[in-house]
């Protein structure tokens, strides 16, 4: 009888789970638009504007390029600097583009069936610079489940990246966020009684781009820019390893510094808007207190044809940098300090035998 | 023993008493020399006849000096014939009447009543019949019975105390007495003079071999001036198959036509193309802002402790204001006077327990009892380890306490509380409650004149606890607090009048929003939008006017004002320019007390009806609804992040105007009901979001907002089968609301200034209930419901950016889900239905969504990995049903 009783629960309990489905709706078709990125920043350097094609919500097909295009960067005081197609659909400027801050610039381009398009005009912001940058030790709880199917719950230690938002004087101006790092850390072999130091790095990339509005996130004080879980110490360890590329068998693996290099854009609040939007659309859960459906809204417009749809965003954007340095005691951060550039090693990813590189530091 | 005093307490003749006057009775000289009373009582010591009498109809008779034995009925006739009074025998008593046979002995069955003095007869060409109607098992007054008397198209119901006046000609007459739920009763009443009576009603499955699941008044459906009402017992309530085993008011009325759930197990309802913040629902007299526990599963309120429930979709009485769609008055049950009573229910997921009785007998009662969940033991046998980590829970209580203080005053208490918390896996912490607090005093002045004063508090208030961002942990809490004071007076005095009159004040503070950090390690900031403090008030009159036995209309004028009150800062913008961060030109600012803003307007209320022959009438109403507070939520559901905002500088109130017409018929006796209704509604000051308009916490709300007008049109038929073994209703709307967002600037248009449907739009919508009573103690029940999906904005194009993959919606509300549509099916037993047994108890095993269709609750696109699942797309569109299998549930009540 009881269990009786244990099987009427075990039915009742899988019986109210909620479901998620694939679903398919008939979505009318409609021609495919113009996207375009691109990023002009004040750092006198080649702009590359990318310009791709839609698709219909139910196609399978990939985004085609737009090729043939004929992009130009131009200001509001004359200047334009011409573009040439480098890959598909990727247009690069001849020459390294001069700003100004204060300046309006825009994109414009002339597809192949000459429909002429056009981005908003942008004044080039005024510069700010990141305060402090804060570094705070974490723990991330991560759930998997194993073979069996039973969850498996680890706390990971790690470090947390934070700034102070700026208050004052960037009214009319929002901020994106990337950062990237290089992780050093040290493999100690030993092959019949001779030990080896393998002085490593490993360059890592954020894997978001973060927003700030000054207006909409005075609900925060600290921004958060670093991706959470990847700067667990289960991500800045160097597992897993190629153990082939080592001498004699590893007997300790330390991460041992961390270079974080984190790049501020001062956008406009419009773009601002958009990058909010894009984001806030990727993390959309479809649960029962989702928001309504946002529409994205760029700032291309189609000269030729009002009716016709573009998407994408231009932005015109001042970008500054901060590079800290942090120094690792175990899972415990020792040492934070502020470097002037970021070290470029040739790869990406290599390791130094017994000699240590000259970025690396104890 | 002879019951004198009940004839002098009601001058009440029941004769229900089984027994036969034996023929061989005789009396002797025991029995001489006696007062008639005394003779009696003698009597029934020694022989065990009663006799039934009115004290002073023999307060002079004494009986005569008896030498030798004579029958009892020889012995009577002597006594009683020097006093111009007869006997009858009726069921093995006696009992004595005024004149010389009056009455045909044929005439006297168990139903009949006399009211008045028979020695008046002949006397009054008119009089006033007093009485009162109980619920014959508890014996609690039944306000709002129906007491007709058909052949003179005239009738009334009772007021709050169960209590009556009808003036009828002097004579015989045939009185029906009704009340939803319960058993009619018909009484034959000799009228003689002004007097008064009393009634029981039963209910039909304990008294009857039939049941009537829904039985509301059937010949209200043709005969009531008003229309777009529903009334439904707690007792018809509970045949319904519901989820979770438990009966469950809310959703019992969405079963209603013209009345649609806002989405599966989500709070609220729509009514007549109105929003869910549009329906008042009161309970004993005091709002409640949320009525569902674990979002929408269950209703706030134990169903044990209602005693009716009236829901206005149109034809809202001036009496009620301050939303725009819909009233929905519960009341609660007065607690018994004579003894103690204990109520509850065992559920799988929750149980419940009520006790009631006297504090003071005969004068005052309490009814106490409470509901709590212990679900988490099911979240525990998941699979998935957030859910087994994942809390959720709730309680609520209630405690109802009435004095009788005399016959014409009556206080009653009213008090409630409710908490819901959900914690899922240490990402976020859900709580949110009401408390209510009301006190009402009914006041009789007179047979034709009665008030009520209420007073009553409400708080609603909504907690979240935010962990999702490590060290930026924060609350957020909303809440909105209104105290009412209102008085209500109406009278019958004036003849073919029953005129209505009063006044309520409401004072509002309501808190947007506050964030603060969870812990002192949180860096998230203090933001605190301003609380908000309004007054609302009305005055109302009312007249409900017989102008021909065929025709009565109800004339209302409510006329309401809503004043915002500092303190308060209001930005200001330029002229000529959108409503934006970039144009704002400074800042107002407003002392405590000072008035930052004043709305007022007028409600008419009008219905009429034209009764046709053979049980039909056609009804006709407008009805003008101002409504001063709103919900903002840009969700589709209700949900504990919604807050409430009150009319201000910008915010306009909504404003309705309802008409409708209707054409009712009953056939065969009022067995079967039919109704069509059609309505046209316009509302000015509707609104919808701008694009991206971030809601929570939004100091500027104005810079969000869009302002627009809306529209609801639609058609609502019924049939119903209100008695019988076998009952229930076919109930079909189709019902359009459409919005429209026509702003001076870009920013302030929706689909480009074109009209468009709202989230509520779902053209079709059909509900069929059954109820089959397949024995005396088997009930069958089954619910069917199918609607037409609700619109949704969808994407129609996708495009990559940067690692992004992004999508361009439709336009909005373009398109609709898949239609919706359920069974549930109910088998109740009863247990033993002697009335003698103590115990009492019935078993329910109910299935919720029979066939286990997987109606969506919401359709999203979300980001997954490629799969052959999802064609390879990165993103995809889902849809999400709470609820996409059979519910079975089993449910011991009981009740001693």
């Amino acid at each position: 009888m009881r269990k009786f009783y244990q099987y009427i629960l075990l039915f009742l309990v899988l019986t109210l789970a909620s479901c998620e489905e694939l679903y398919t709706p008939e979505i009318e078709e409609s021609p495919s638009a113009l996207v375009v990125e691109g990023f002009l920043t004040d750092r006198n350097e080649h702009i590359t504007v990318r310009l791709t094609r839609s698709a219909s919500f139910n196609d399978n097909s990939f985004y085609y390029n737009e090729r043939g295009a004929i992009v130009t960067i131009e200001s509001l005081s004359g200047q334009v600097y011409s573009t040439s197609e480098v890959s598909k659909g990727n247009y690069q400027t001849n020459e390294p583009v001069k700003t100004e801050a204060g300046q309006g610039y825009y994109v414009r381009i002339i597809t192949r069936d000459g429909t002429e398009y056009r981005s908003e005009v942008e004044e080039m912001p005024v510069p700010t610079q990141i305060q402090d940058v804060y570094v705070v030790d974490s723990t991330f709880r991560d759930v998997n489940y194993n073979y069996w199917g039973e969850p498996v719950v680890s706390d990971y230690r790690g470090i947390t990246f934070s700034i102070r938002p700026q208050q004052t004087g960037v009214e009319n101006t929002g901020f994106l966020y990337r950062w990237n790092g290089l992780v050093n850390y040290l493999v100690y072999s030993e092959l019949q009684l001779s030990g080896f130091n393998y002085y490593c790095w490993d360059k890592i990339w954020s894997t978001t781009t973060y927003v700030y509005d000054y207006f909409k996130d005075e609900y925060i004080t600290e921004l958060p820019v670093g991706d959470l879980h990847s700067l667990s110490f289960y991500y800045l360890g160097p597992l897993p390893i190629d153990s082939t590329r080592f001498m004699g068998e590893i007997q300790r693996i330390n991460t041992t510094s961390l270079y974080y290099q984190l790049e501020q854009y001062s956008i406009s609040k419009k773009g601002a808007k958009y990058w909010r939007s894009i984001k806030k659309q990727s993390e959309s859960s479809g649960t029962l207190f989702d928001p309504v459906e946002e529409q994205i809204v760029g700032n291309i417009t189609c000269l030729s044809d009002s009716c016709k749809i573009a998407f994408g965003y231009f932005s015109v954007v001042s970008a500054s940098e901060k590079v800290i340095a942090v120094d690792f005691d175990g899972e415990k951060c020792e040492e934070v300090r502020v470097v002037d550039s970021m070290p470029n090693p040739d790869h990406d990813e290599d390791c130094s035998l017994n000699v240590m590189p000259d970025f690396w530091f104890n | 023993m002879c019951k004198p005093l009940l004839l002098l307490v009601s001058l009440l003749l029941v004769f229900s008493v089984n027994g036969q006057v034996p023929k061989s009775v005789t009396v002797d000289q025991r029995y001489g020399n006696l007062t008639f009373s005394q003779f009696a009582k003698n009597l029934f010591e020694q022989d065990s006849v009663r006799i039934f009498y009115q004290e002073k109809w023999v307060e002079n008779i004494t009986t005569p000096t008896v030498t030798q034995k004579v029958l009892l009925s020889d012995f009577l006739q002597t006594v009683l014939s020097k006093s111009d009074l007869h006997y009858i025998d009726f069921q093995g008593n006696i009992v004595v009447m005024p004149g010389r046979q009056q009455v045909d002995q044929r005439a006297i069955t168990h139903n009949t009543v006399i009211v008045g003095n028979p020695l008046d007869k002949g006397k009054y060409r008119t009089a006033v019949i007093s009485g009162q109607v109980f619920e014959g098992k508890t014996k609690n007054p039944i306000p709002g019975a129906q007491i007709i008397c058909e052949a003179l198209s005239k009738g009334t119901s009772t007021n709050f105390d169960g209590k009556f006046t009808l003036e009828l000609p002097t004579g015989q007459h045939k009185m029906k007495f009704s009340f939803m739920g319960l058993d009619d009763e018909l009484r034959d009443v000799f009228v003689y003079s002004d007097g008064s009576m009393e009634v029981d009603l039963y209910e039909k499955s304990i008294s009857l071999n039939q049941i009537n699941i829904f039985a509301d008044r059937p010949e209200d459906n043709f005969r009531s001036t008003s229309m777009g009402m529903v009334k439904l017992s707690s007792k018809s309530i509970k045949k319904l198959s519901v989820l979770m085993g438990e009966p469950d008011i809310i959703k019992s009325m969405v079963l209603l036509p013209g009345v649609q759930s806002a989405g599966e197990n989500s709070s609220g309802f729509n009514v007549r193309g109105g929003n869910t913040d549009q329906n008042l629902i009161l309970i004993h007299d005091a709002p409640v802002y949320n009525t569902a526990h674990m979002f929408g599963l269950f209703s706030m309120l134990d169903p044990g402790v209602v005693d009716n429930v009236t829901l206005y979709k149109s034809g809202i009485p001036s009496k009620f204001g301050g939303r725009l769609s819909s009233v929905m008055d519960i009341d609660v049950r007065k607690g018994q006077l004579d003894k103690f009573k204990v109520n509850g229910g065992i559920g799988l997921i929750n149980s419940r327990l009520s006790v009631e009785g006297p504090i003071y007998k005969d004068k005052i009662s309490f009814m106490a009892g409470g509901r709590a969940t212990y679900s988490d033991w099911m979240l525990g046998l998941l699979k998935n380890y957030q859910l087994q980590q994942s809390s959720v829970s709730f309680y609520d209580f209630n405690a109802k306490i009435d004095y009788e203080i005399n016959s014409n005053n009556r206080v009653s208490l009213f008090g409630y509380g409710s908490h819901d918390y959900f914690n899922y896996f240490e990402e976020a912490e859900y709580g949110y409650g009401n408390v209510i607090g009301s006190a009402r005093w009914n006041h009789i002045f007179d047979k034709f004149t009665l008030s009520t004063l209420s007073m009553n508090f409400s708080k609603y208030t909504a907690d979240l606890v935010d962990y999702t961002s490590k060290n930026y942990e924060y609350n957020l809490s909303t809440s909105i607090e209104q105290e009412q004071v209102s008085y209500h007076f109406s009278t019958s005095r004036f003849a073919r009048h029953r005129i209505s009159a009063g006044m309520n004040v409401i004072r509002y503070l309501i808190e947007p929003g506050n964030s603060a950090p969870h812990s002192p390690l949180s860096a998230a900031a203090f933001i605190n939008v301003d609380d908000e403090n309004g007054y609302e008030a009305a005055l109302y009159l009312e007249d409900e006017f017989d102008l021909t036995p065929e025709l009565a209309l109800i004339a209302g004028l409510r006329y309401s004002g809503f004043a915002k009150i500092g303190q308060a800062q209001v930005k200001t913008y330029y002229p000529g320019q959108p409503l934006n961060e970039s144009t704002v030109s400074g800042t107002n600012e407003f002392g405590a007390g000072q008035v930052v803003k004043f709305h007022h307007g007028a409600e008419p209320r009008i219905a009429l009806r034209y009764e046709l022959p053979k049980s039909s009438s056609l009804k006709l109403g407008y009805n003008r609804t101002m409504q001063y507070i709103r919900q903002i939520s840009n969700s589709t559901s209700i949900t504990p992040a919604d807050y409430w905002k009150s009319s201000d500088t910008y915010l306009k109130p909504l404003v309705a105007d309802q008409l409708a017409l209707g054409y009712f018929k009953n056939f065969k006796n009022n067995k079967y009901e039919t109704s069509l209704e059609l309505y046209y509604k316009n509302i000015e000051n509707e609104v919808d979001y701008k694009n991206g308009g971030r809601l929570v916490l939004n100091r500027n709300l104005e810079q969000v907002l869009i302002s627009g007008i809306g529209r609801a049109y639609g058609l609502e038929l019924m049939v119903k089968k209100s008695s019988g073994d076998l009952t229930g209703w076919v109930a079909y709307t189709y019902s359009r609301s459409f919005k429209k967002m026509n702003g001076t600037f870009d920013e302030e248009k929706v689909n480009g200034g074109k009209w468009y449907r709202s989230n509520i739009d779902k053209p079709h919508d059909l509900t069929m209930v059954m109820n089959y009573k397949l024995s005396r103690r088997f009930t069958f029940s089954s619910n069917f419901t199918y609607s037409t999906g609700r619109p949704v904005t969808l994407p129609e194009q996708k495009y990559n950016v940067g690692s992004y993959e992004i999508v361009y919606y439709s336009e909005r509300n373009k398109y609709r889900m898949p239609d919706y549509h359920r069974l549930d099916l109910a088998l109740t037993y009863e247990g033993s239905l002697l009335k003698k047994q103590k115990w009492r108890s019935s078993w329910t095993i109910s299935v919720y969504n029979v066939y286990g269709r997987k109606n969506p609750f919401s359709v999203y696109y979300s980001k997954e990995k490629p799969t052959r699942q999802n064609n390879y797309n990165v993103y995809a569109l889902y849809s999400f049903s709470v609820i996409g299998v059979p519910i079975p549930s089993f449910t011991y009540n009981f009740w001693f």
